[in-house]
């Protein structure tokens, strides 16, 4: 930790060499610098991420963080969860370092944006004035191109959990699996692009199918995908023919599996050509920006914020900045160390901002290491930088692992796979 | 691929001007690629950065922090032609060789000891 706090405070220059130092000998010198007021909205990989970086590039800020909970649940790893290899325990996070590092952790519901009067409005009511604020909720589920999903698909996630947020869900979406009959179907709706975590689904196939392996072995795993084609596809599928033969089938959007409505009492699917009677199902719905952001003209009507890709800050509301998967960032992917690279930028140019001067340029790395099975891993990985308002990746850096490599590098990468898990989860949450 | 240094840079201007006009084209556009793009960042940014793995606590994602300068500018030097690197061929192809040294030269300064 203290080695970050001294790396970052590099990033800011010589007018902030005395971030070097530890944050008692600064307390008489920050108080000839405004305090400015930052809010963070939300406790993700984007905010929680955000949040610690600017306490340890500039202590003296006063740096609120709202979030009802008092932990994080994370996706990454979660479907290991539902593949039996790792614990809920495992995935779960508190946000006390966050706290000791100085945030003021404000559990609490944000409502609204007060663009005019720069208040987060609280559920409740109260109000929380910013001078920069930061948002990074994550997604919202839009149910509304599904028949029989309702409004908000509050029956539907009960009955056809989507477990892709992390928590309650991934716990039903697990005593589902586990508790389905000899031989059943588990049929998993998978999204068209953009989504959050492109390649989650098709871990979530691979891990769900090594749990079945063990303890369901006829049992049979349907995808029914609105995409044609995926990412790491040939890695995927040369995982499940080697590992789990004739238990994955896949139909994509040109065979008509673009899902149009579901019968959840029946727990069915209906798709463009047929209807799929599920054992266990898993409807991940198409995603958007959460409403805190819409209903505040933050997407402009487009379903996902447009960011100025080296601050971070929104192209239509000046000192207000998003991160992480309500954004486009394309190519960029919705991903944690996508919305954790994005957030420590966005600290950096917050300082620079409240300092008066101009933002550090960025390096934006991408690195998803997905599971095919607990002992095969396979990766990809990309570096982008902000060029003239996009983001653009870097030549030769963007490609997954090898097709057709040996077992032994699988297995590397799977060990890759839970130290890179390790740490981004130290680095974002302390 | 390696461009001669005025060269990368026109190369990098033709990509973004490129890279604009597919982004106004709208998200389903391919992606450009860009050979070089805009400053260098900042070194700390850039530990930053590989902190996000290379916490000096794992066992398989090695130590950085404290390594000889050479050693890791040699590392992310050479990186780029190793196929089997997981990921960091990747990443070490999307750096500058200004960025390279600067970076090795800072985590070289920097305590080994595991963080807490």
């Amino acid at each position: 930790m203290k080695r970050t706090r001294r790396g970052f405070a590099r990033l800011l220059g010589a007018g902030f060499a005395a971030a070097m130092l530890p944050a008692p000998l600064r307390a008489g010198e920050a108080k000839s610098r405004a305090a400015a007021r930052v809010v963070v909205v939300g406790g993700g990989f984007g905010g929680a991420t955000v949040a610690r970086y600017l306490k340890l590039g500039a202590p003296e800020l006063e740096v609120t963080l709202v979030e009802p909970g008092d932990r994080f649940v994370t996706c990454p790893m979660s479907n290991a969860v539902l593949g039996g290899i790792r614990s809920m325990g495992s995935i779960t996070h508190p946000y006390r370092h966050l706290a000791a590092l100085g945030v003021k952790h404000v559990r609490a519901l944000a409502e609204a944006l007060d663009l005019d009067a720069r208040d987060v409005v609280l559920a409740g009511g109260d109000r929380l004035r910013w001078d920069r604020l930061i948002v990074s909720p994550g997604i919202e589920f839009d149910y509304s191109a599904i028949d029989g999903a309702g409004i908000d698909g509050a029956g539907v996630a009960e009955r056809l959990p989507h477990a892709w947020k992390a928590g309650a869900q991934t716990e039903l979406l697990a005593r589902k699996i586990q508790a389905m009959r000899p031989g059943g179907l588990f049929v998993m709706s998978i999204p068209d692009n953009p989504y959050r975590c492109p390649p989650g689904p098709y871990e979530r196939a691979s891990l769900v199918a090594d749990y079945f392996r063990q303890h369901n072995p006829t049992a049979k795993i349907l995808l029914l995908d609105a995409k044609d084609s995926f990412t790491k596809q040939a890695l995927f599928e040369e995982a499940w023919a080697q590992r789990y033969p004739g238990m994955i089938e896949r139909l994509a959007g040109a065979d008509g599996a673009r899902l149009t409505g579901v019968a959840a009492a029946a727990g069915s699917f209906v798709t463009e050509f047929d209807e799929f009677r599920a054992d266990v199902g898993n409807l991940i719905p198409p995603q958007r920006a959460p409403a805190l952001l819409r209903s505040a003209g933050l997407d402009e009507g487009r379903g996902w914020c447009e960011v100025h890709p080296a601050t971070f800050e929104s192209r239509v509301a000046p000192g207000v900045h998003v991160v992480g998967d309500a954004i486009n960032a394309n190519p960029m992917p919705k991903s944690a160390f996508a919305a954790n690279n994005q957030a420590k930028a966005c600290a950096a140019a917050v300082i620079a901002a409240l300092e008066g001067s101009a933002p550090p340029p960025a390096l934006l790395v991408n690195t998803c290491y997905s599971l095919a099975g607990a002992d095969y891993g396979i990766s990809i990985a990309g570096v982008y930088r902000a060029v003239d308002g996009q983001f653009v990746p870097m030549d030769g850096s963007v490609g997954t692992s090898p097709v057709g490599a040996p077992a032994e590098i699988r297995a590397r990468e799977a060990r890759y796979a839970y130290e890179w898990y390790e740490a981004i989860v130290r680095d974002t949450f302390g | 691929m390696t461009f001669p240094g005025p060269e990368r840079g026109s190369v990098g201007c033709i990509v973004a001007a490129l890279s604009g006009l597919l982004g106004a084209l709208g998200s389903l556009a391919a992606p450009a690629v860009a050979a070089t793009a805009g400053e260098p960042v900042p070194a700390a940014a850039l530990v930053a950065v590989c902190e996000t793995c290379h916490r000096a606590d794992g066992a398989d994602i090695p130590l950085i922090h404290g390594r000889p300068a050479d050693e890791l500018a040699r590392s992310l030097r050479a990186f780029p032609a190793q196929a089997d690197a997981t990921v960091m061929h990747r990443i070490a192809a999307g750096l500058y060789a200004a960025e390279i040294d600067a970076v090795a030269r800072v985590l070289s300064q920097q305590p080994t000891a595991a963080q807490p």
